[in-house]
């Protein structure tokens, strides 16, 4: 198999890869393919390149953007961001809708089984009846794509779902609360263990700051902050940018 | 790749020739992202579109000479704004396009 044709199975199988092409310079032609376990096929026909190839693939097939740099070409295929709804709540199947509209691959987590039904959250992928620990091995654990969104208001189990996350690098992690709840959950995980520095990159409470009333807009408004996450924006109005690109 | 495999895998099956169009880079305000592909297969079908539209004849063109045997090639389509309505992309943007065969 070339590393294109391998680079085609990745895009079938909705894997992440990245195929680097020399577009230019003495090499201009050869191939090189980097997935997201290490593996290699091909080669740029200079171990020097290849090095630096490796390392503008690993960077860019986890920013999910295929760029040229240099006279390297970087060509990314990455599956749909997969975003973890813990808490079989009104808001999950919201987000779970509006999740599914933007091409996200939405999961909801709830151990209660009496909520956690595919009958109440139609548009996620899987509705997981489990507590976090378990439901998260049965995902396949956190990568750096993976977005959790914790909107259960229950301590047992976000202080589990948070605690985990924190010890893993997802892209994002969000939590729902109002601001009273979120003291006391600061005071538990800092009690629990948990570094000052990592309660940071909490998000919480979730979402932009839309005015949202309704849980469809409050779905909304979460929804807005993972795009504007998953593409390191802040979520401000275009209208009030100077200038700059806008996708 | 997501954008046309489908497309390829079905011409490939039936023993067609294929070419990869891709954006691999844009300046200013481009169409389509880099990644964005076009196929075109030796029957001269075209699949997919690496602008709005305004340079893909051209494109063509060129994938069907990687087709016929000609090397990959890197093709650069930039336009002055006071030349925009003589060629090509509408928001005077410039697109790089890589065409290669692909070979399954």
């Amino acid at each position: 198999m070339s590393a294109q044709s391998s680079f085609a199975e990745a895009a079938r199988a909705d894997g992440r890869a990245a195929l680097v092409t020399a577009v230019g310079g003495e090499h201009v032609g050869e191939r090189l393919l980097v997935r997201a376990d290490g593996g290699r096929e091909g080669t740029l026909g200079d171990a020097e390149l290849d090095a630096e190839a490796v390392a503008h693939a690993n960077e860019l097939m986890w920013a999910e953007r295929s760029e040229l740099r240099g006279d390297l070409f970087v060509d990314v295929t990455a599956p749909a961001p997969r975003l973890l709804i813990f808490g079989a709540v009104e808001y999950a199947n919201h987000l779970a809708h509006l999740a599914r509209v933007t091409g996200w691959r939405p999961y909801v987590i709830d151990p209660r089984a009496q909520f956690a039904t595919r009958e109440r959250f139609p548009d996620a992928v899987d509705v997981v009846v489990a507590w976090p620990g378990n439901a998260l091995e049965q995902l396949g654990g956190i990568d750096r794509a993976t977005y959790l969104a914790v909107l259960t208001h229950d301590p047992k189990i976000d202080d589990e779902v948070l605690t985990l996350a924190l010890g893993a690098e997802p892209a994002y992690i969000g939590a729902m609360g109002s601001k009273r709840a979120q003291a006391e959950r600061r005071e538990r995980l800092l009690a629990a263990g948990v570094a000052e520095a990592d309660l940071a990159r909490i998000s919480a409470p979730v979402g932009l700051d839309l005015g949202a009333l309704s849980a469809e807009e409050v779905a909304l408004s979460i929804m807005a902050e993972l795009v504007a996450v998953r593409y390191g924006r802040d979520g401000g109005r275009l209208s009030q940018r100077g200038g700059g690109k806008i996708h | 790749m997501k954008d046309v495999i489908e497309q390829v895998d079905d011409w490939v099956a039936r023993g067609d020739r294929v070419a990869l169009a891709t954006v691999v880079g844009v300046k200013r305000s481009a169409p389509r992202p880099p990644g964005s592909k076009m196929a075109v297969n030796d029957r001269g079908e075209v699949y997919g579109a690496v602008s709005g539209g305004c340079v893909e004849g051209a494109v063509v063109q060129v994938a069907e000479g990687v087709l016929a045997g000609g090397r990959p090639q890197l093709l650069h389509y930039g336009i002055p704004d006071s030349d925009a309505w003589d060629v090509g992309l509408p928001c005077g943007g410039e697109i790089d396009v890589w065409v290669e065969r692909y070979e399954p």
